[in-house]
């Protein structure tokens, strides 16, 4: 933990809420990103990135910095987002049939709230993203959600080895070739999904 | 002797690693030669490399997601709300400073005790109101005229 971040830990330790709008701003689009990719849905995406900052709030005064703060937030999200494909498991709640049922409407206003700073691109060259980037995210909420954790934490949110194995406490050659195993499982469903289009 | 059904498994594990370390450009000249060698006589582990690779790029692809542009105001909300139920008030902005509850209420009653002893100790020392000095220790000019 360098630093800046101690500073930041001891602030939030005192519940100063200037501290904790500083995490939030820094951290936000990150925790979504990743719940958005775990969940399939910027609802429960949403909704479950708030949880991760108010869990982070309230057991702040039990972090004791072995890793770094955004670190941390991480293993409680990606906790918090099992947990929550359990819930929804338990309640039949088949992810990749929601995601297949959403509407090109409703996928176009979500796709509408994209990225950071990016140049609006051509319609139709929208269109054929928006239509992969839905079959990619089917194929992902397809996988276990062992695998999904591995691909959505490296290959989407870019961490390195050193902190997928404080995230997911596995070695970091399991990280390695279950992430091997994942990748290629992936390309499966999808192909499957273009097979089936 | 009980057989082991997966005596493969370290190296199989060890072996997809590698392949991960490949993919990603980890691996030094000489392990990259050596495992490229094998992998051309393996076709099946051929493709699950490029089935890999392809995997990885579509995923680095996916544009980020931002949440809503209230995120911030909302979970302002549920934060307060959070505290409420857990009976945790706000810190208090105090002349630029921040002070907890808990500090504050130390120091406003700390301000109370000391005017109150401050109001005692003044009270004892001032002269006692006339209407109550007994009359053998009135002045002689307070005194009825005969």
């Amino acid at each position: 933990m360098d630093g800046d971040d101690r500073r930041l830990v001891r602030r939030l330790k005192r519940r100063d809420e200037g501290a904790f709008a500083e995490l939030v701003a820094a951290y936000q689009g990150r925790i979504f990103n990743l719940c958005y990719r775990m969940l399939g849905s910027a609802e429960e995406a949403e909704e479950l990135a708030q949880d991760v900052f108010l869990k982070c709030f309230q057991a702040i005064g039990s972090f004791r910095g072995d890793s770094s703060i955004g670190t941390w937030l991480y293993r409680i999200a990606m906790n918090l987002c099992k947990n929550r494909l359990k819930y929804l498991g338990r309640r039949h709640h088949n992810s990749t049939r929601d995601i297949a049922d959403v509407t090109e409407q409703q996928w176009s206003k979500q796709s509408s709230e994209r990225t950071f700073g990016e140049a609006p691109p051509r319609p139709d060259h929208a269109y054929e993203g928006r239509a992969a980037e839905r079959r990619v995210q089917m194929a992902l909420s397809s996988l276990d959600e062992e695998f999904r954790e591995l691909l959505v934490l490296r290959d989407v949110q870019g961490l390195s080895y050193a902190e997928m194995v404080q995230i997911t406490g596995l070695a970091e050659g399991t990280v390695k070739s279950r992430l091997h195993r994942a990748r290629t499982a992936l390309k499966r469903a999808f192909d499957a999904l273009e097979g089936g289009a | 002797m009980v057989h082991d059904p997966t005596p493969q498994r370290p190296a199989a594990d060890d072996h997809e690693a590698r392949l991960t370390d490949l993919l990603e450009g980890a691996l030094d000249d000489a392990a990259e030669a050596d495992l490229r060698d094998l992998l051309r006589g393996d076709p099946a582990e051929a493709q699950a490399l490029d089935d890999a690779q392809a995997a990885m790029l579509m995923l680095q692809q996916l544009p980020a997601r931002a949440p809503s542009p209230d995120f911030a105001r909302k979970l302002r909300r549920r934060v307060r709300r959070a505290n409420a139920r857990r009976g945790y008030q706000p810190p208090t902005d105090l002349l630029g400073f921040k002070l907890s509850v808990e500090v504050f209420t130390v120091i406003a009653g700390a301000v109370l005790a000391a005017f109150y002893l401050f109001a005692e100790t003044t009270a004892k020392r001032a002269p006692l109101p006339l209407k109550e000095i007994p009359a053998q220790h009135a002045p002689a000019h307070d005194a009825p005229s005969e």
